[in-house]
């Protein structure tokens, strides 16, 4: 049901090892930012979110263009479980069973514009609900963006649930992105516009501190953060002593996107 | 009344005085001269003959030549027995019982980390920890001399304590980020070098190193005025600690800056020429 039902699965890796992370854990230990920067302040906060109704608004050079309602778009997908790696560009791990469908088939949903390069996220943006947006801590709302061929990528997924649960709000529930090669910033949480576009959209953490993350953001232990090193990560649930183990190229999924930077400087693209 | 007919009201064999109270001083500035009379008794031994009730307390008398203007000083005697009862609180507070307190919190976070009460990634959490508390001693450091100057507050006698214990946090807080986060030998040395903010954060805590080295009363003697010059070292290793915590902070975060605001307004207050720049 999970990576044998994709295509190309790294099972080459230790995919098969890949014991998933408890649900306390994945639930406690949280970056987002809008409800504070510590660490538990998302799951002590995130219940201030509101997340019904929900709808959200695709845009830009696609054919349909909308709003459209989460229980419609979630009607025509098809859910799935995926088990992937998660690697925070602050040299922690998890690994995480998702819910959710490929954002390709929300792409071709509403239809994609040939000229379209590019896909272009943003976060809900409601500081009544959000106590961490007081602060400017960044340039609210919270924007992402990924090139067209990366959105359409197989393992690139709009995530709606946590072991076979609804998402809870402080991993971004509704519905988030999970780019699984790519650090978390990435994967966009409590998404209410998609936009589609045929230049490089702006990302929060890139205006925020451009030398220091790069528009792709794609794991990469040779290329290290100008703060600490990308070589190694920790495994969250490891305690006080756990071990560093080394951080893989793509996140170990280089099999199925490493042909998606064929050419590419990754140092100077990072 | 004046002040010596006051003293000779009082029977000295009956009360112990301690003279060595600050007083307040007549007001030189004509704009709030109001008349005070710069008599300050604290009365801190009743003997016999005394009502019982008056026993434990520090006695202040504070008597005024002429009538008291409306609103003006009162809150300031107030404020001065607030003072003289705390100083006189801290006085009976033995220095070694500072190192104990202060050593509680070290095991307390170990014994967190290891049980869960950190959270799900307690070695960062850990080394968070002991980092913001070592930060928070500085702060009290270095606000022993303004809290005396500005306040009247009294820590002096502590301050050794608090410096020893700041530069014990700032150890543990290093060895969990050695031996707990880092682990990897050649990557500490790289990190030291490369990260900015690892290299202030070295820099602060290798500044401190002479300061705890002499930190006792044979290196006071010995060095004499120079010892006074040498512990202007907290200041930059204090300053250096504080800015290494804005630099690790990911995006613009308030806390940090808070505390490296602190840091710089008490390092401020060191500065001779700032009361003519508040004039100007």
């Amino acid at each position: 049901l999970t990576l044998g039902a994709m295509p190309g699965a790294a099972l080459a890796q230790d995919d098969m090892a890949l014991e998933p992370n408890a649900w306390d854990e994945i639930t406690s230990y949280c970056n987002y930012y809008e409800f504070g920067t510590r660490k538990d302040d998302p799951a002590q906060n995130a219940h201030l979110l509101t997340t019904e109704p929900w709808s959200i608004t695709i845009d830009g050079l696609v054919d349909k263009p909308g709003d459209y309602a989460l229980g419609d778009i979630l009607s025509q997908m098809t859910m799935e479980e995926r088990i992937y790696r998660f690697r925070c560009v602050e040299a922690w791990s998890m690994v995480v069973p998702w819910n959710g469908f490929e954002l390709a088939d929300l792409l071709d949903m509403v239809g994609v514009k040939p000229e379209a390069q590019y896909v272009a996220f943003e976060t809900v943006y409601r500081p009544e609900e959000m106590p961490g947006t007081r602060y400017p801590v960044l340039d609210w709302p919270y924007v992402e963006g990924l090139r067209l061929d990366e959105a359409r990528n197989p393992l690139t997924l709009m995530a709606t649930g946590l072991y076979g649960k609804p998402m809870p709000n402080q991993n971004g529930a509704p519905i988030r992105l999970v780019v699984p090669w790519k650090y978390g910033y990435k994967s966009i949480k409590s998404i209410v516009r998609i936009t589609l576009t045929d230049k490089q959209p702006p990302t929060s953490w890139n205006k925020a501190g451009p030398s220091e993350y790069g528009f792709y953001s794609n794991v990469n232990p040779e290329v290290d953060h100008p703060r600490w090193s990308q070589a190694s990560e920790r495994k969250i649930g490891g305690g006080l002593f756990a071990k560093k183990v080394p951080t893989l190229m793509f996140n170990g999924y280089e099999e199925e996107v490493a042909a998606l930077y064929d050419g590419m400087d990754l140092k100077a693209n990072h | 009344m004046t002040a010596w007919t006051l003293r000779r009201t009082i029977d000295r064999s009956r009360f112990d005085l301690c003279l060595d109270l600050p007083g307040l001083q007549r007001a030189k500035r004509r704009a709030d001269a109001d008349g005070r009379l710069p008599v300050l008794l604290g009365v801190s031994v009743v003997q016999d003959g005394g009502a019982p009730e008056t026993g434990g307390l520090l006695c202040l008398l504070f008597l005024w030549h002429c009538a008291l203007p409306p609103d003006s000083g009162r809150q300031r005697v107030l404020r001065m027995t607030f003072v003289d009862v705390l100083n006189r609180l801290l006085r009976s507070v033995p220095p070694w019982a500072l190192y104990l307190v202060l050593a509680v919190p070290a095991p307390w976070y170990l014994y967190q980390g290891a049980t869960g009460g950190l959270g799900v990634e307690p070695i960062k959490a850990l080394e968070h920890a002991l980092g913001e508390f070592a930060l928070q001693l500085a702060i009290v450091g270095l606000a022993v001399t303004p809290l005396r100057r500005l306040a009247g507050v009294n820590l002096l006698k502590f301050r050794r304590a608090i410096g020893i214990m700041t530069f014990t946090y700032v150890f543990l807080h290093l060895l969990v980020w050695l031996v707990l986060d880092v682990q990897i030998l050649s990557q500490i040395w790289a990190d030291i070098l490369k990260r900015p903010y690892i290299t202030v954060g070295m820099a602060g805590f290798v500044l401190m190193i002479p300061l705890v080295a002499t930190s006792n009363n044979w290196s006071v003697r010995r060095l004499g005025p120079r010892w006074r010059k040498l512990h202007r070292l907290t200041y930059p290793a204090v300053a250096l600690g504080g800015l290494h915590y804005v630099m690790l902070a990911k995006g613009f975060q308030i806390e940090p800056l808070i505390y490296l605001g602190v840091i710089l307004g008490l390092l401020a207050l060191r500065v001779r020429s700032l009361p003519r720049l508040r004039t100007a």
